[in-house]
């Protein structure tokens, strides 16, 4: 494999400037921003695990207030809008089905909305906390500064992101997003050091860090299991195709998550929506709104109504996953394909019976994937209230995001080297 | 409950070499990432803490 990458010289240098893209990213994220009280989110964040979340998904950004607060979550937003719109407007839907112009397209309106996005957070944030001791000084010089900081912040992390995507290696947005969870993990051990480990004695020690590494290993082997498995649809070839004749049986592979992380990031930024906007009023942790929405508080035996909460977040990662799969696997392209290539599904006409057969496949997969990643979602967040911890971002949704980027470039990264090598097999191990 | 069955069974879960080879390599890489991006934010909150001290000294 090193072989292959020391032969494919425009790789090697995607991989670098992807690198260095990310590199410079998580410098500008520790530098702090000025005028700004850096402590001022910490305790309520140590309380809420919806605001938690959203602060590993920028990084530590709410935590630390640094430079690159809001990181890219203007973006998330943007394209989660930019989905729901989809189906209300079906204009909007077809210019993303529309190759790759469509895409392109598509992806200069969100940045657009994101920016937009960027702007209003930046400005809500720098007004709506500054005279409430965000902000060492409320002026409104101050409170220009730092909107432009955060603004112009966001901006770049979108650029760089799209940048690494069309120009270097791998899916910038997913890859800085996967920087962003990782940089709570020295955190999160720190957490579980002082939740389970702090005073015990050496033997007991061994055996928590023993079956604390169990937990989390099988909490991943899980995960990769369900981002792996497949439905492999058998296809008929039969025909003389580009002047060679094909004859024999092939499939036609279905993920069980085809949206991988995609849905669960939308659900997970819709939940906490409501988390957000409350952070603006006092006292706003006595709604129950607010409480049922913040995941610390689902399975709670002592108010079991928050735990409504997680019913909502289990329905919205259900309806996600029908709802985003419909834009990345087309029953009607994939029948189509077939019928151009002289593949048959046997014992299905080709036409309208291909697409049908495809649909009612895709109905029970997705369903079965959209629960296993529940399930993966939500085992962790049960866990950490039954030993009350409220942040871990090892867990739950992060651990989904973390598999799916890894494995989405590792296979990008196989693809392009086995693409130099014409088809040799390579395997990372 | 039959087809749910059928349906399970005509699903291809990756092999277990596969599986372990590729919870590792998560696992790894994540642990190194988080190693770098700590390391890396760490060099970023120092560094803007030189310039500020240098700056004051300036002025």
């Amino acid at each position: 494999m090193l072989k292959a990458l020391a032969k494919k010289k425009d790789l090697r240098k995607k991989l670098i400037v992807t690198i260095c893209i990310l590199a410079v990213i998580q410098i500008i994220s520790g530098i702090p921003t000025p005028g700004v009280n850096v402590t001022y989110f910490r305790a309520l964040l140590q309380s809420n695990g919806t605001l938690g979340m959203l602060n590993a998904l920028s990084g530590n950004g709410l935590q630390n207030l640094s430079i690159t607060m809001l990181s890219i979550t203007p973006y998330i937003t943007s394209s989660i809008i930019l989905q729901l719109m989809c189906s209300i407007i079906p204009a909007l839907g077809e210019v993303q089905k529309d190759g790759e112009t469509g895409r392109k397209k598509f992806k200069m309106y969100t940045t657009i909305l994101g920016a937009v996005l960027a702007a209003v957070e930046a400005v809500g944030f720098s007004v709506g906390f500054g005279q409430r001791g965000l902000l060492m000084s409320y002026k409104w010089y101050w409170v220009l500064c730092v909107s432009v900081i955060w603004f112009v912040a966001a901006i770049l992390l979108m650029l760089a992101g799209e940048y690494i995507e069309e120009k270097a290696f791998g899916n910038g947005i997913s890859l800085i997003l996967l920087c962003n969870i990782l940089s709570s993990y020295p955190s999160d051990f720190s957490n579980v050091y002082t939740r389970f480990l702090v005073g015990k004695s050496a033997k007991a020690m061994a055996l928590r860090i023993a079956f604390i590494s169990i937990c989390v290993i099988l909490l991943f082997a899980f995960t990769v299991i369900i981002q792996e498995t497949e439905k492999r649809i058998t296809v008929r070839y039969s025909g003389k195709l580009q002047g060679s004749v094909k004859d024999d049986n092939s499939y036609f592979p279905i993920k069980l998550c085809p949206g991988t992380v995609v849905p669960i990031i939308l659900a997970s930024s819709i939940i906490s929506i409501p988390s957000l906007i409350a952070l603006f009023w006092e006292n706003s942790n006595k709604y129950w709104i607010v409480k049922a929405m913040d995941t610390s508080n689902w399975f709670s035996l002592a108010h079991p109504s928050y735990s409504v909460g997680a019913v909502v977040y289990f329905l919205l990662i259900i309806g996600f996953s029908y709802f985003y799969t419909q834009y990345i696997v087309n029953p009607f392209e994939i029948a189509n394909q077939f019928k151009h290539s002289g593949g048959v599904i046997p014992g299905i006409t080709p036409g309208q019976a291909t697409i049908q057969y495809i649909k009612k496949e895709l109905r029970w997969i997705i369903g079965l994937g959209a629960l296993a990643m529940c399930v993966v979602a939500f085992i962790p967040c049960i866990l950490s209230n039954v030993f009350n911890l409220t942040k871990l971002s090892f867990a739950g949704t992060s651990i989904v995001i973390i598999t799916g980027v890894f494995l989405e470039t590792k296979d990008r990264f196989l693809a392009e080297i086995q693409h130099e090598l014409h088809h040799d097999k390579i395997s990372l191990f | 409950m039959k087809t749910l069955i059928n349906n399970l069974k005509s699903l291809t879960v990756p092999a277990a070499k596969k599986t372990c080879t590729s919870t590792v390599f998560v696992i790894v890489a994540s642990l190194i990432v988080a190693a770098l991006v700590a390391a890396l934010s760490f060099a970023g909150s120092e560094l803007s803490l030189a310039v500020i001290n240098l700056i004051s000294k300036v002025l």
